[in-house]
């Protein structure tokens, strides 16, 4: 799921500056999992706007709103009547529910809640991690099952560095290193022979280049005649 | 008069009651029962301080022995959560604390009352002293 | 007249048994091997060969699972040697690897605290296919059972190349576990793929509660544990507290939170933090709490991560009012 952090609430508040009438929106979605912008962030949130705004005599009214997914027109568009009379909306949602939430509601300044952390899972409650590097091009089934982009820290795919110590990472020592465990998993899987494929540099055009990747999944776009 | 609300699990209640049947009187607070102490979350905490509160007690059970196993660990990290959202938005964080007690330590209790009584004198309702002129 | 299911074949649960029925209650004893031990005539108790599964219900209509099917009863008592040592996090149990195989790479036994001479056996034969296999397995244990047929497994399971250590301390860190050998003094890195254990037990309804959860309380109200290695008089009082509690009549059930499930996203929080295990995940996909087991604590209701969770008497709104009245003076 996508992971996220809540900007510092000094910070949230200085980007709301000069507002009076304030909408924070959250997401059921992954936000919610990894407890960044869910129902509970959202509540918690808008009580220490209130709580801020009261101790500076500000007049302020904060309304509170959690959209199923926050990236889905349609969900977004079921909110339109709380716009009314807003000055500015604070989504608790991940980078692409704030950009939907702008593109539904032209006239209110969206504010992002949340710094997007990338693509990750839950290691135990409370700790969630960046798994998947998104490069377009996955190699998981050569690496058993972990992202040599995500992972290592200098996204080597061919190998640990002459730095990788105790199956510990040099750049960060907390951190494992992603090639130790990709050995590992491969002996475990039966497979130490995948290490000896060599993976050629990363045709990074599928990621990061050229704009917006774009996915079309012929079987589910409707045709004109069943979409009027 | 300041006002300390004081959120006091089920099983350190006895401790209240302990208190008053040694005479002592408990005054500046106001208490309110849950269940559990870990019933209680960040935003009432932040709640209770928009009502007017001027300091927050939650109270649990000593760790390792709560009624419900282990309520209050959950209890423990909602005040953190609540001192660290009262420090970033400029408001005190020892406007808020959690005290554990065992429902016989009334004395522990009652001292932690008093600590916050103080505390909200000190620190003063929050309009007033804290926010811009 | 309220029926008491006790687990357990030692002492304590003969002793149980027999104060359950003292106090005018019906035994029924599960134990697998029975000898020595009759049934009642006048039907006061009954013995089962068998072993418990699990347990259903609330107290006062509560249904051991057994072997051999269920017993209807008002509550449970466990009276056998729980698994003692607190397993290291991810230790996986033997009985879940198929066939008792292992994983490639290096794999910690760890046999320390128990299983019984079976059981241990068992764990060893295991590690004797492993190492067939081409595993590396480092077999951790508080002793060297050194005579008869253990002897010849021990003696097997190192000839194939096991590792046995009796540590006296475990440490891991990250990958890494450390093993400090009782003997030497030296401290042992090991980086296992797994660590797998034969009592690692996935039944937490028996593990026993914090002394605040009441006497011989365990998670799930209506199932009562004795402590083990009692003295001959602290066991009479244990088992006669144990009848006492289990004949009262029933507690109660508070109300349980209930899950919106409309505001439910899934993310297992209060599957994870329930004190008591109530909350599981339905067969949609949304979190439910199990109200034979939840104790109205709350805690899954301030820390759901999209407040779908209510517990009735506790909800936002019932506090807020509890404490604005509370500021005003009541």
């Amino acid at each position: 799921m996508i992971i996220a952090e809540r900007k510092g609430l000094d910070r949230i508040i200085e980007m709301l500056d000069g507002r009076r009438s304030i909408l924070v929106a959250g997401c059921r979605s992954c936000v919610s999992v990894c407890q960044a912008g869910g129902e509970r962030e959202v509540v918690a949130l808008a009580e220490a706007l209130r709580l801020h705004a009261a101790s500076k005599g500000m007049d302020r009214s904060i309304d509170t709103v959690t959209i199923e997914r926050q990236c889905e027109k349609e969900w977004v568009m079921e909110i339109a009547p709380l716009i009314e009379g807003k000055d500015a909306i604070l989504s608790m949602a991940c980078g692409v529910g704030a950009q939907i939430m702008q593109q539904a509601f032209t006239d209110v300044q969206v504010f992002p809640g949340l710094n997007t952390e990338g693509m990750g899972a839950p290691e135990v409650q409370g700790v969630y991690e960046e798994r998947c590097g998104g490069c377009g091009d996955c190699v998981l089934h050569l690496t058993g099952g972990i992202c040599p982009v995500a992972r290592c820290s200098k996204s080597l795919l061919n190998g640990p560095c002459g730095g990788s110590q105790d199956g510990r990472c040099e750049i960060d020592p907390e951190k494992p290193c992603a090639w130790d465990m990709i050995y590992r998993s491969l002996v475990r899987l039966g497979r130490p022979d995948l290490l000896e494929i060599n993976i050629p540099p990363k045709d990074w055009s599928h990621s990061h280049h050229g704009g917006p990747r774009r996915v079309v999944r012929k079987r589910a776009v409707l045709s004109e005649e069943e979409v009027a | 008069m300041n006002k300390v609300v004081t959120l006091i699990c089920s099983a350190a209640l006895g401790a209240l009651e302990l208190a008053k049947e040694n005479d002592i009187v408990i005054t500046d607070t106001a208490v309110v029962e849950v269940p559990c102490s870990g019933r209680v979350d960040e935003a009432t905490i932040l709640r209770t301080l928009r009502q007017g509160a001027q300091a927050v007690l939650v109270v649990g059970c000593l760790a390792s022995n709560c009624r419900f196993s282990t309520g209050n660990f959950e209890a423990h990290r909602n005040v953190d959560e609540a001192k660290r959202i009262l420090e970033e938005i400029g408001l005190s964080p020892s406007r808020v604390e959690m005290v554990e007690v065992s429902s016989a330590q009334y004395m522990k209790l009652v001292e932690a009352m008093e600590m916050m009584a103080d505390r909200a004198g000190e620190l003063g309702p929050i309009r007033l002293l804290e926010g811009d002129p | 007249m309220r029926t008491v299911v006790i687990a357990g074949c030692g002492t304590e649960a003969r002793t149980v048994a027999d104060e359950v029925v003292r106090q005018g209650g019906r035994a029924v004893l599960l134990c697998k091997e029975p000898s020595g031990i009759a049934d009642r005539p006048n039907g006061r108790m009954e013995v089962k060969a068998s072993s418990l599964i699990a347990v259903r219900g609330a107290p006062g209509r509560m249904t051991a699972v057994t072997e051999d099917g269920d017993v209807e009863c008002s509550s449970v008592i466990v009276a056998d040697e729980p698994a003692s040592v607190a397993l290291m996090p991810w230790t996986t149990p033997l009985r879940s690897l198929p066939e008792g195989r292992g994983p490639r790479g290096t794999v910690v036994l760890d046999l320390r605290g128990g299983p019984d001479r079976r059981g241990r056996a068992h764990a060893l034969e295991a590690a004797i296919e492993m190492l067939a296999d081409g595993t590396k397995v480092v077999v951790l244990v508080d002793e060297v059972l050194a005579y008869g047929h253990d002897e010849l497994l021990y003696r097997q399971a190192q000839q194939a190349g096991a590792l046995f250590i009796r540590p006296l301390a475990v440490e891991r860190e990250g990958q890494r576990m450390d093993v400090m050998d009782s003997i030497s003094g030296a401290i042992i890195s090991i980086f296992p793929d797994m660590v797998v254990s034969e009592t690692a037990v996935n039944q937490p309804c028996t593990d026993r509660g914090s002394v605040s959860m009441g006497p011989l309380s365990t998670y799930r109200r209506g199932v009562l544990r004795l402590r083990a290695n009692l003295l001959e008089d602290e066991l009479r009082t244990e088992a006669r507290a144990a009848a006492a509690i289990a004949l009262r009549p029933p507690a109660e059930m508070p109300r349980p939170a209930m899950v919106d499930e409309g505001k439910c996203s899934a993310c297992l929080t209060c599957v994870r933090i329930c004190p008591f295990r109530a909350a599981y995940m339905n067969a949609d996909g949304k979190a439910r709490i199990d109200g034979d087991r939840c104790m109205a604590c709350g805690k899954c209701a301030a820390a759901c991560a999209g407040k779908a969770i209510a517990l009735p008497g506790s909800t936002d709104t019932d506090l807020d009012a509890r404490i604005v009245a509370a500021m005003e003076g009541e």
